[in-house]
């Protein structure tokens, strides 16, 4: 080690001259205040370039609203994530009930923002609730969840739950980031920055724009609610691209699995309440690829999930509940277009699986209905019963 | 409460507008020690109740080294000091890792100890306070300073939050005497400060956090990579590791800067270094400083009887940085870290010696000599990363093995994020001269000059941070 140092830093300092500080404090005033306007202006121009603009943060989001079938008579609120919305034939669904079916889409979302989409809906007879172990994860957060339930709900769903310091840090700041996100609408969302600015370039270079290794979304036509088809698995996937893409869902949901103590469980359970009070309630259990239940989960963590689960359903006897996670084989990556989002293969194995639970379960309404005393109300009344494909 | 977070600059500027306001200097201390122990309080309880007893201990100490007649009597009040922050330091972070060791070297002889699975106590930043308040305890033995007569100002010393949890382990006899002054902070201060903290966000959430997740995935299991990812995730964690901790002294420093106070510079452009001596004078600065004037000169004056000059240097400063290691961290790996290190600079000095060659004048930086240079001397400290960042010895020799017989197999994993970051961050340090700093002479520059480098910053700090921040890597140690 050398002997010689550094000079410290301990130097004497001089009363300041009042003029002086006076005017070099007005021009930091004029240099702090253009910087913040010209970064702004900057941001909010890259954000319309990259087609990645916000709304005001006094504004409530809506959602992306879709829909399909008839739209005359009671519809079928669909409430649940992109893993609902890509896991099943609704062009088929919405045919065997014979009723049409709502949906309004965030990405990433989970039961608190189907609890303000259920709360729009007026008119629904039925409510198919869509959950997972990804969608119920605690740690994981809806990327634009302040912008949908409100700060009021949040904080009664953190104290009544007693959800940790951590977790509650987390969800607080979201609301605290909506607001920094209307003089800067990029704040927050790196990820898709990148992804946007990567697709730009390949488009100013002339190059086909592959579609990037994020988009963990659907591809779906506007205002219908249907799933392109897509072919693409898992298996498919380089490695090193599998093992990117855990990464970033490591980061994330912090390496953490928790399915109660929080929030969405809150609001499952509410959802799923006001769900029973509308109509008939089919709460279908989303599969998820072996490669994310082999990095993520554990015994200990699906037991968790489990009695979760148990303990909402049993809250709620008269909900149906469909496992398509326990379809024989669906774990396997041929069936996942993504580590979480089921393709074409996987929808057409286990859509009709959840026409059949629906077939059984209004077979059993019916032959319940029809046992009753004749003076009694009929509970729910179907416009048509499905056959079975 | 992170530097990144939003709660910490709503917490920060209460804490400037109140300290502003404030024209007593006593009431502005105890505003100082008030907001510290909210900001310490969020860690838990134990923590704070720790630091202050340490506080309190080492006020009354240094109080009795100044005071003593007799060199033995202070030499007893020295030991006493150094056994309370030593044995706190040796007993919360370290029992963990002496049982595990033992019932290691027991095993074979057929006797089990047992080993705690979790810390007893988990202590944030004990490292460094403990740190801080040793430097108070040998500088006044060193008669460099004279005890502090306030218990009021040496609390507010110890537990100042900008310094708390991660360092720059700042000095008393730097830090007191500006507590002690009565001046306001200037203008410039309040830009030079803001200047630093978004310089620090910048490195920390821009650079460090985006290679963060892919970084950790090559570190935590190196078995599956091929040779090709290994070297880039070395390269990365090299970065990142950089980006992390100065960004965190930057932050650190201009937090303190706000309010008028001057902390040390902790990093000056490390990965400019031309040869291991001149990397350990511009990294983590307040540390190796600490472990020059306080392990290896007494060291070197204790064996000063060692007549051959270079074996009695390299014993030293290997002894030296392996302690450097264990501060680090309760692992082997940190320990064979430190060693590495020490062995580096122990081979420069000897060769240092040797050449006896003085140079007129500085080669440019872009000298085939100098690039050299620069090459050698990262190199030996990305080695050295191997072990600083795995968690286990086996993994950090199964990294090197892989990666230095050029393995084939594995996943060729290509992040987008670590190839053009490590570009930004190398050019940044070629291109820069490596005696400058740019922090403080942009407050010097003109309006415009000035509006457009934080527009720019600010620009980078709203585009491309992430939802959420990882934790500073340096906390943990």
């Amino acid at each position: 080690m050398q002997a010689d140092s550094l000079p410290t830093t301990n130097t004497p300092r001089v009363a300041p001259k009042t003029d002086s500080e006076g005017s070099r404090g007005r021009q930091l005033a004029w240099v702090i205040f253009l910087a913040l306007v010209l970064s702004s202006v900057a941001n909010h121009c890259l954000a319309y370039w990259l087609g990645l603009t916000r709304d005001a943060p006094w504004t409530r989001s809506i959602g992306n609203y879709r829909r399909i079938g008839p739209k005359s008579g009671p519809q079928v609120l669909c409430a649940g994530s992109s893993l609902l919305v890509s896991g099943l034939a609704w062009p088929e669904v919405s045919d065997s009930l014979g009723q049409g079916i709502e949906d309004w889409t965030v990405a990433g979302s989970s039961p608190e923002v189907w609890e303000v989409f259920q709360q729009r809906q007026r008119n629904s007879s039925a409510t198919i609730i869509g959950v997972s172990m990804y969608d119920l994860n605690e740690a994981r957060l809806t990327p634009d969840r302040a912008r949908y339930v409100p700060l009021a709900q949040t904080i009664s769903d953190l104290w009544a739950s007693g959800t940790g310091a951590g977790l509650s840090r987390r969800i607080l700041t979201q609301y605290a980031m909506v607001y920094v996100q209307f003089p800067y609408p990029l704040a927050g969302d790196a990820d898709k920055v990148q992804v946007a600015v990567r697709r730009k370039a390949t488009e100013l270079l002339g190059l086909h724009a592959k579609l990037g290794e994020h988009e963990g979304v659907v591809v779906e036509q506007d205002g219908v609610l249907n799933v392109e088809d897509a072919r693409t698995t898992v298996d498919d996937w380089p490695s090193d691209r599998v093992l990117r893409r855990l990464a970033a869902l490591r980061a994330d949901n912090h390496d953490s699995q928790q399915f109660s103590n929080g929030p969405k469980s809150q609001a499952f359970r509410r959802v799923l309440s006001r769900a029973q009070q509308q109509g008939r309630v089919f709460v279908v259990v989303m599969p998820i690829s072996q490669p994310y239940v082999d990095t993520f989960l554990n015994k200990a963590t699906i037991d968790a999930f489990e009695k979760e689960l148990t303990e909402t359903m049993a809250a709620e006897p008269k909900a149906t509940l469909v496992r398509l996670d326990q379809v024989p084989g669906i774990s396997d990556g041929k069936y996942f277009f993504d580590l979480v989002h089921l393709n074409s293969a996987g929808r057409h194995l286990v859509t009709p699986v959840f026409l059949k639970k629906v077939a059984e379960s209004t077979s059993a309404r019916n032959s319940r209905e029809s046992s009753a005393p004749p003076n009694s109300t009929p509970t729910q009344t179907q416009s048509h019963i499905p056959q079975q494909h | 409460m992170s530097f990144t977070s939003i709660e910490f600059v709503i917490f920060l500027g209460l804490c400037l507008v109140l300290f502003f306001k404030t024209r007593q200097q006593s009431t502005r201390k105890w505003l100082l020690i008030a907001f510290s122990y909210c900001f310490y309080l969020v860690f838990g309880l134990i923590g704070v109740l720790f630091i202050t007893v340490l506080a309190v201990a080492g006020f009354y100490v240094g109080r009795q080294l100044g005071n003593s007649s007799s060199a033995s009597t202070s030499k007893r009040y020295l030991w006493l000091g150094i056994a309370a922050n030593l044995g706190a330091l040796g007993l919360i972070k370290y029992s963990g890792f002496l049982a595990e060791t033992a019932a290691v070297a027991v095993r074979p002889f057929g006797v089990h100890l047992w080993v705690p699975d979790h810390p007893l106590l988990q202590i944030v930043g004990l490292s460094y306070f403990t740190f801080a308040g040793l430097s108070y305890l040998f500088d006044i033995y060193y008669g460099r300073m004279e005890p502090c007569q306030s218990l009021l100002e040496y609390v507010c010393y110890l537990v100042y939050f900008p310094k708390l949890i991660a360092g720059p382990i700042v000095r008393a006899v730097d830090l007191l005497p500006q507590l002690k002054s009565a001046a306001l902070p200037t203008v410039q201060d309040l830009e030079v400060g803001c200047t630093y903290f978004l310089v620090g966000a910048v490195k920390k959430l821009v650079i460090a956090d985006q290679m963060s997740s892919h970084v950790s995935m090559i570190l935590a299991a190196p078995q599956h990579y091929n040779a090709f990812t290994l070297v880039q995730g070395l390269i990365g964690y090299s970065v990142q590791i950089y980006a992390d901790f100065s960004g965190y002294s930057d932050m650190a420093i201009g937090c303190a800067r706000m309010m008028g106070f001057k902390f040390p510079q902790n990093f000056l452009m490390p990965y400019s270094s031309v040869n291991i001596a001149e990397f350990w004078r511009r990294w983590h600065i307040t540390m190796s400083n600490w472990f020059r004037d306080y392990v290896f000169l007494p060291l070197e004056i204790n064996s000063r009887h060692m007549r051959n000059a270079n074996v009695r240097a390299s014993r030293n400063v290997i002894l030296t940085m392996l302690l450097c290691g264990l501060w680090h961290g309760a692992s082997w790996n940190f320990v064979v870290w430190g060693g590495l290190h020490g062995v580096a600079l122990a081979v420069y000095q000897v060769y240092a010696n040797a050449r006896r060659k003085v140079r007129r004048g500085t080669r440019s930086a872009f000298h085939p000599g100098t690039l050299a240079a620069r090459a050698l001397t990262l190199s030996v400290v990305m080695l050295g990363y191997v072990f600083f960042g795995t968690r286990t010895l086996n993994l950090a020799f199964t990294y090197l093995w892989r990666m230095l017989s050029w393995s084939r197999e594995g996943v060729a994993l290509g992040s987008p994020y670590i190839v053009p970051l490590v570009a930004l961050v190398l050019i940044f340090h070629l291109l820069i001269n490596k005696d400058r700093n740019l922090v403080e002479e942009l407050a010097t520059y003109s309006v415009p000059v000035r509006v457009l480098a934080y527009g720019v910053l600010l620009l980078a700090l709203t585009s491309l941070v992430p939802g959420e921040a990882v934790p500073f890597v340096y906390v943990k140690f």
